[in-house]
């Protein structure tokens, strides 16, 4: 397998992406939404660039298509529609979620570095 | 937008219907929760970021997984249409890596490449396909000739002795004859004498002549000359007739008969050559009883199948006297047989070949030149392509790429070099003489086989660059490059060396076209320090024809010339007239011995001396000194004449000629009564003089004249103006003789100043385009040569350091790179000197009192060449002596 430290610094835009598909499968539509709901609209990617980054990912075999879910939830928005068979699902690869994991301790690291210097942690609370 | 839309649909339709899908969830999530105006700002700003990042991924812009590795351009496999593209893509973007040397690169590859196009353009309508015929290689021309070897000339053919010709058909399939001669074209406010050529009616059929509209003749047509047909060319129409849709219908009045017009031919058919207007039909079987009409053809013949230009040359000697008896002749004129292809002389022909060598040594230069540029990027980037090797690009991979570099360098030089192409043949049809641009019956330009010309150089050219880098790039030295690092390389030292060889060739080659300009140059310089015998400042010719109804008496003709004369001389512009033949063009002559009087009985061999027929005024109006002696005056005897420097020190050497008596074979006798200056001949080399002698008017009547005489001419008559200032137009000068008689016809207005210069066109053309291939040729071998040694003392840099900081001085090392540069200049130029001295010799018919191992002309090239090299070499090695060792030794 390839190291996972090979990819690192990872694009903040698809440290999120692999984020989102973290702990459920999703379409695009869905990784918007979680992106945008979990950082409470500080991040919002477009469509044009989501899709390109996950053929990216999917080429470099860090997220891989999922089957559609059996039952798969109702439109969110449309709940009478059957979820529209033009969207696909796409789930982390053991890959992905290594290499999620190598970025998050690398983040960690640096931010733990900040923290000993005293750039944040005294506020922190505050802050959070 | 629309059609981007469309095409990622057809694409990637599974990838578009998803992003739609999106987008429209999107825009009911933004409708539901933010109302419409939100929806359709989502829905525009989702569309344009997916344009955008589209955009972007086409430059390799687009999103990244990794912040750490720029994203890999996924490459299309082989064999799909795709992988091209991309390779492409790939090599346009590493030669705009390095504009400059791109720029240089294509700019000098435009040069060679369009230079070479347009030298073949000419070179190929004027020499290796002149005649644009069916069959050209079955077409000759005959000439009679006398067998008798008392006068050499080259004739025509009467009409019995075409018919004659004609029979012979185990030699010819057709004999068709033509026969050039100025016609008088009268319309309703005027005249004018316009070139026309009478033609068996055969002839534009064999000729494969076809009609814009109407027809060509056809046998039969022409008959005893009755029937008066004509056949003009677009031109004439265009001019003439101003494109009367109802051409076919008119007639036209030519020397006072009318001709009904048939056909119209196309501008581009030219026989023969290209400044005739009207051809009239006439057959020899039954030629027209009329006197006005020519019986001296110039006969075109098509080889009968199976005979060769060497058995009919053979066969037309053999029968020529008989035939000629035959057909009422003396039996002492032979003929004898041309192939079509030679219609330019000698000369002509040696200037051009020798043209065609100096472009391809241009050429040369610039492969050899760019072959250097090329390889100095590929030595730059060897480096980057042994990390590439490393990782699994094969060979093929590396050489492909390099080659498709090139080829994208070749394709960018060919479409530049056609634009120079036609630029140069633009310029060079401007400044070409007429005769030797209507000695084609091809025209010059752009034609299918000059872009296939370009084409196939084009290739050739990057084949011969390309190569030696593709050959770097290809070659196995990956490992070690990457082992020995940046420093240096057996690849780049083999490269260096070979760069270095480049360089010495660049040299030579420029030594050669330096050469044959400096020849040129010393030749022309010559040539135009001889004198001409006369002043042709302002100096203007112009043709009167005097119509023979009311000019048939010489009374007549003479005080319409005393009028005209007076007329002319009213414009403010000009400052002296006469009338008179000006030589050496348009004279009488008068064969015979020469007879002097103080040695009566002792001939000198048989000559023909040219006569000219003076009025008062004569010699000042035309710039010719008189060095002894006077103007014959009316008050002189009858048989005063002026004769010219060379006759008189030919019959009185070592005395003066002046008040001595001759007579030229049974003529009156003369006696001189002034000397003047010799009228240089208006060919370029004035070899074979002839001596002038003049006649007051009215008593040369011993004289041949050599102009044709015309039935419906009396007189032909030069009018010699000498104008000042702003100079007259030809239709200014039209109009003040028609002021005095409107029926007079007045021709061809001709600046003698510019017929001198055209005597010169050809060497100073010559010299012209050597002069532009040399300095092109010198100053891509400087640039080659800066280029070679600022690359080696920038990969030397750093064992220039340590030897300054093992006390080696400056000034050392620069003595060390300007003598490498002058090494190989001087290597260039050995080499150059020896393929000069043995290539020159090829121009020693264009060269005018200049040996071809002319030592002047050899040790200037060898100086230019020097010194252009020790300024080429100065930069690099200034550069080299600015190493500052400490510096340098920190850095690494």
């Amino acid at each position: 397998m390839t190291d996972p430290r090979s990819f690192l610094p990872l694009t903040p835009i698809a440290f999120q992406v692999l984020l989102a598909l973290v702990d459920s499968d999703r379409h695009g539509y869905g990784v918007i939404r979680e992106v945008e709901s979990r950082t409470s609209g500080r991040i919002r990617i477009r469509t044009g660039t989501l899709y390109t980054l996950l053929q990216r990912l999917l080429s470099e075999s860090l997220v891989e298509q999922a089957p559609v879910p059996d039952g798969a939830e109702p439109d969110p928005m449309d709940p009478r529609r059957k979820d529209d068979p033009r969207r696909r699902y796409y789930r982390l690869t053991p890959l992905g979620r290594s290499v999620l994991r190598a970025e998050a301790m690398r983040l960690e690291s640096l931010v733990s570095d900040a923290r000993r210097k005293r750039v944040i942690g005294g506020e922190s609370k505050v802050t959070s | 937008m629309t059609r981007f839309l469309l095409g990622l649909w057809r694409r990637q339709p599974d990838r578009a219907g998803e992003i739609a899908t999106t987008i429209a969830d999107l825009c009911r999530a933004a409708h539901r929760e933010r109302g419409i105006a939100a929806a359709v700002f989502t829905f525009i700003a989702e569309w344009l970021d997916v344009i955008r990042v589209w955009l972007l991924e086409r430059i390799g812009q687009g999103p990244r997984v990794s912040m750490g590795r720029a994203p890999r351009l996924t490459r299309p496999p082989r064999r799909s249409p795709m992988r091209l593209l991309f390779d492409v893509r790939q090599a346009m973007r590493s030669l705009l890596a390095s504009p400059s040397t791109t720029i240089l690169t294509v700019l000098t590859l435009a040069l060679g490449i369009g230079i070479n196009t347009a030298v073949f353009s000419i070179v190929d309508s004027l020499l290796v396909r002149p005649v644009p015929y069916p069959e050209q290689e079955r077409l000759v021309s005959l000439w009679t000739y006398s067998t008798s070897g008392k006068f050499q000339w080259r004739g025509g053919f009467t009409s019995p002795l075409t018919v004659e010709w004609r029979a012979q058909s185990d030699l010819f399939d057709r004999v068709e004859g033509s026969q050039d001669r100025s016609v008088i074209y009268e319309y309703e406010s005027g005249a004018e004498l316009v070139n026309a050529t009478t033609v068996t009616p055969g002839l534009l059929p064999m000729l494969g002549a076809s009609p814009r509209t109407g027809r060509v003749f056809v046998e039969g047509d022409g008959r005893d000359g009755t029937d008066r047909l004509a056949v003009i060319r677009s031109r004439f129409w265009a001019q003439q007739l101003h494109s009367a849709p109802d051409v076919l219908e008119r007639e036209i009045l030519l020397d006072g008969e009318r001709y009904r017009i048939i056909g119209v031919l196309p501008d581009d058919f030219r026989y023969p050559d290209e400044r005739q207007d009207i051809w009239i039909p006439l057959d020899p079987a039954q030629p027209p009883s009329t006197a006005e009409q020519p019986s001296s053809f110039v006969l075109l013949a098509r080889l009968a199948r199976g005979v060769s230009n060497q058995q009919a040359a053979e066969r037309v000697k053999a029968r020529g006297e008989a035939l000629n008896a035959k057909a009422g002749g003396d039996g002492k004129t032979s003929a004898s047989v041309m192939p079509v292809s030679s219609l330019i002389d000698e000369k002509t022909e040696r200037s051009l070949l020798v043209l065609a060598g100096a472009v391809t040594f241009l050429l040369l230069i610039v492969c050899a030149n760019v072959a250097s540029l090329t390889l100095s990027r590929a030595v730059a980037r060897v480096r980057d392509r042994a990390v590439r090797a490393a990782l699994g690009a094969s060979r093929a991979d590396l050489v492909r790429e390099a080659l498709l570099e090139h080829a994208l360098l070749g394709v960018a030089g060919a479409s530049l070099g056609l634009v120079v192409a036609s630029v140069a043949i633009g310029a060079v049809t401007a400044v070409l003489p007429e005769a030797m641009a209507a000695s084609s019956l091809n025209r010059i330009d752009l034609d299918l086989r000059a872009l296939a010309f370009l084409g196939g150089v084009s290739v050739i050219t990057v084949f011969v660059f390309g190569l030696p880098s593709a050959l770097l790039a290809g070659s196995g030295q990956v490992s070690g490059i990457l082992q020995i690092g940046s420093r240096s390389s057996s690849g780049s030292v083999a490269a260096r060396r070979f760069r270095a060889g480049l360089v010495v060739a660049e040299v030579a080659l420029s030594i050669v076209l330096l050469a044959g300009a400096a020849l040129m140059t010393r030749s022309l310089m010559k040539l135009e320090a001889i004198d001409i015998g006369l002043n042709p400042d302002g100096l203007l010719t112009m043709q009167l024809a005097l119509p023979a109804p009311g000019y048939a008496d010489a009374a007549v003709r003479e005080d319409f010339i005393a009028r005209v004369v007076e007329r002319l001389r009213t414009h403010p512009n000009v400052s002296g007239v006469t009338a008179g033949a000006l030589p050496p063009r348009e004279h009488m002559i008068n064969v015979g011995p020469v007879e002097v009087g103080d040695r009566p009985g002792q001939k000198s061999k048989s000559a023909a001396v040219p006569v000219f027929e003076i009025r008062a005024g004569y010699f000042a109006t035309a710039g010719i000194r008189l060095v002894e002696g006077r103007e014959p005056a009316p008050e002189d005897p009858a048989g005063a004449a002026v004769v010219s420097e060379g006759f008189a020190a030919r019959h009185w050497p070592g005395q003066s000629a002046v008040g001595r008596r001759f007579r030229i074979g049974k003529g009156p006798w003369r006696s001189v009564v002034g000397i003047a200056t010799e009228v240089r001949g208006r060919s370029e080399a004035p070899d074979s003089r002839e001596f002038e002698i003049y006649y007051p008017r009215g008593q040369a009547s011993d004289a041949y004249t050599s102009t044709m005489p015309m039935a419906r001419i009396a007189e032909y008559q030069t009018i010699l103006l000498r104008t000042s200032g702003g100079g007259v137009s030809p239709e200014e000068l039209g109009r003040l003789v028609h002021d005095v008689d409107p029926r007079v016809i007045a021709g061809r207005t001709s600046s003698v100043e510019r017929e001198f210069a055209d005597a010169i066109a050809r060497p100073r053309i010559v010299f012209l385009m050597m002069a532009i291939f040399a300095g092109f040729g010198l100053i891509l071998a400087a640039a080659g040569l800066y280029g070679v040694l600022s690359h080696l003392v920038a990969q030397r840099t750093r064992e220039i350091g340590i030897r300054l900081a093992l006390g080696a001085t400056p000034r050392t090392i620069g003595r060390v790179v300007f003598g490498n540069g002058l090494g190989l200049a001087a290597a260039g130029t050995a080499l150059g000197l020896a393929a000069a001295l043995a290539l020159v010799k090829t121009m020693q018919s264009l060269l005018y009192e200049v040996e071809p191992a002319d030592a002047a002309s050899f040790t200037a090239v060898c100086v230019i060449v020097l010194l252009t090299a020790a300024l080429a070499a100065w930069r690099p090695a200034g550069r080299a002596m600015r190493v500052d060792p400490v510096t340098l030794l920190r850095d690494e």
